[in-house]
Parts: structure tokens; sequence; C-alpha cells
């Protein structure tokens, strides 16, 4: 009779060392092995963070200023008035004649009721741009730099001292944004021109 | 495994892995060169604005004609965009104004904004538009 034999170990043909575990060169291995994986999963995603907050900043601050300038451009073209000044005291102050028609704020009339008003103005306090109107308030922007930001100019941009009807409303905001977690300071200006369509008679 | 085995294996990571860094990489030019048209964009339409401004009046009284090419000469801009260090991209503004009709009094005006993306591929954003006389 044959007896067979329980498990491969145990045979003297093979050597016993086989089942007495992993020898410390070969879990050091592994382990370098495996923190290097790590590492490399963790770059990778550290990678994608950064390529996605760099194109979602890009897109969004595309998209803000698109939807702005249009909005101020269509405000403009169809208004019946407009007056660049500054806001002092929470009060718009237009430029008397003979004065350089540059200031940080826009005045729109879009009908001939004054009671009906869109203002758009850099606030020195805290640099913001905002836009207010009879319902309030709303902030559009903000790390806005530069005061002057409207200005009434000719057809060659030259700032003009007396605003007619062929003025074109010069807009250029500045922005500038320290270095933040993962992205550099950033400087960013934008500018447009934009002229009223309809003149009354 | 056998080496033949980790050898595929790793090619194959790495092809995936450099599809994924492309991906990213074609993500990013994309947005800077959407960023640069719409910048492209903007100047154009500042000129055409601009263009807008000019006195063209053809009543006997007080005839003028500021809508002339010369008052609109090649400008040099730089495109500006958010996110970049660099100090943007140079552009040129090219103006053209022609008289398409003298009853009614209209011109054509068409500016054109050319720019160059990362130095190789030629860009030119267009805006026409056309404008009658007292206006």
């Amino acid at each position: 009779m044959k007896l067979p034999v329980p498990f491969p170990g145990s045979s003297r043909l093979r050597p016993q060392r086989l089942n007495d575990g992993f020898t410390l060169p070969e879990i050091l291995i592994a382990m370098t092995v495996f923190l290097l994986v790590v590492s490399a999963i963790l770059s990778a995603n550290l990678f994608g963070l950064r390529m996605f907050q760099m194109t979602n900043t890009k897109l969004m601050v595309t998209q803000w200023s698109r939807q702005t300038i249009e909005n101020l451009m269509n405000q403009i073209h169809g208004c019946n008035s407009v007056y660049v000044g500054n806001m002092t005291n929470g009060g718009f102050a237009g430029f008397l004649p003979g004065e350089t028609q540059q200031g940080n704020s826009l005045l729109i009339y879009q009908t001939t009721d004054t009671n009906k008003y869109i203002i758009y103005f850099v606030n020195l306090a805290d640099q913001t741009f905002r836009r207010t109107d009879q319902m309030g308030t709303v902030i559009l922007a903000d790390s806005v730099t530069n005061t002057l930001a409207f200005s009434a100019q000719d057809l060659s941009g030259t700032v003009l001292t007396n605003i007619n009807n062929n003025s074109v409303i010069h807009v250029m905001l500045e922005f500038y944004q320290p270095a933040r977690f993962m992205q550099d300071a950033d400087y960013y200006k934008l500018e447009t021109s934009i002229k009223q369509r309809v003149v009354p008679p | 495994m056998t080496l033949v085995e980790v050898m595929v294996a790793l090619a194959i990571t790495g092809l995936i892995v450099a599809g994924i860094i492309r991906g990213y990489i074609y993500c990013a030019t994309s947005a800077v060169k959407a960023e640069l048209a719409q910048a492209a964009n903007a100047e154009a339409m500042q000129r055409i604005e601009e263009t807008r401004s000019a006195l063209w009046n053809t009543s006997s009284s007080g005839a003028a004609d500021q809508l002339d090419p010369t008052n609109f000469p090649d400008k040099s801009v730089t495109l500006d965009m958010p996110g970049t260090n660099t100090n943007g991209t140079l552009a040129t503004i090219q103006t053209t104004i022609s008289q398409i009709s003298l009853t009614p009094p209209l011109r054509r005006i068409r500016v054109d904004c050319i720019w160059q993306f990362r130095g190789a591929e030629w860009v030119t954003n267009s805006i026409e538009t056309i404008r009658a006389a007292d206006q």
C-alpha cells in the first residue's frame, strides 16, 4: 500500500522554507514598490486637481466677462442717456462741462424716467465692481485695482472734456489676485468700448 | 508573472497615462485658445464701436465725414487673459471701410483682429457691420 503525501511541503524533495513567509529584503522591496505606486497616484491626483482648477478659473472668468460685457453693451446700446461720473457718499456725481470725463462710475437711464436707472461703479473701499439700481446693489467682481474704470472718449481714444452724442464709453477693469494655494498671483485687464445707439433728438 | 507579462502591463499603463496627460494638456490649450479668441473678439468689437462714434452726416447743413480709413489706422494691442502670468499675446487690429451704396448712403466696416497662437497658428477674428449716414 502506498500512502499519499499529506502536502507537498512535507516532501523531502521540496525545501522547507516555502512556508516560512517573506524575507526582510522581499518585504522592503514590496514596500518600496507600494510607496512608489501610492506616490505616483497622489501626484497624478494633484496634477489633475491643479489642471481642473486652472481650466475652471479660466472658463469661469471668461464666462463672467462675456456675460457682464454683453449686459453692459445691451444696456448702453439701447439706453436713453448715459453719464460718466464718480460715486461719492452713496450717490452719483456727474462731471460738469469742461471736466475730464473719467471716473469710477457710469449712470445709465434706460428711458426718460430718471427714477429708473442703473449705476455701475468701482467701490474703492473694498475694491469691488458693483451694479446698483432701484432693486438694490449686486457685487459683480472683486479684486479690482483701478479706480477710473469709465471714461467718455472720441473715436481716436482721447478722453473728452465734454460729453457729446458722438462719445464712446470706454470701460477698463484691472484685476489682481495674490498667490493662493496651487495658484500663482495673477493680473488681468478687461477693456471694451461701447457706443450708445439711440441718440435722442 | 513572467518578465514579458510585466513589460506588456507596463507598456499598457504607460499608454493610458500618456493619453490622460494628453487629454489634460488639450483641455488647457483649448481653454487658453478660447480665451484669446474672446479677447480678440472684444478688441475687434471695441474698434467697431469706435467707428460707430465717428461723425458721418450727409445733410447739407452740417456735412461731416469722420468715417474714413485714415482715422482708423492699424493698431497693435495685447490680448490679456486671466490665469496666466505672461504679458499676453500681441495682436493687430485692421479696419477696412468701403462704400457699398450712395443712395441710401451705406458703408461696410470690417475689423480684423489678427493674432498668433503660441507662435504657430495664425488666427483672425473678424467682425463686419454696415452703417448708414446721419446716425
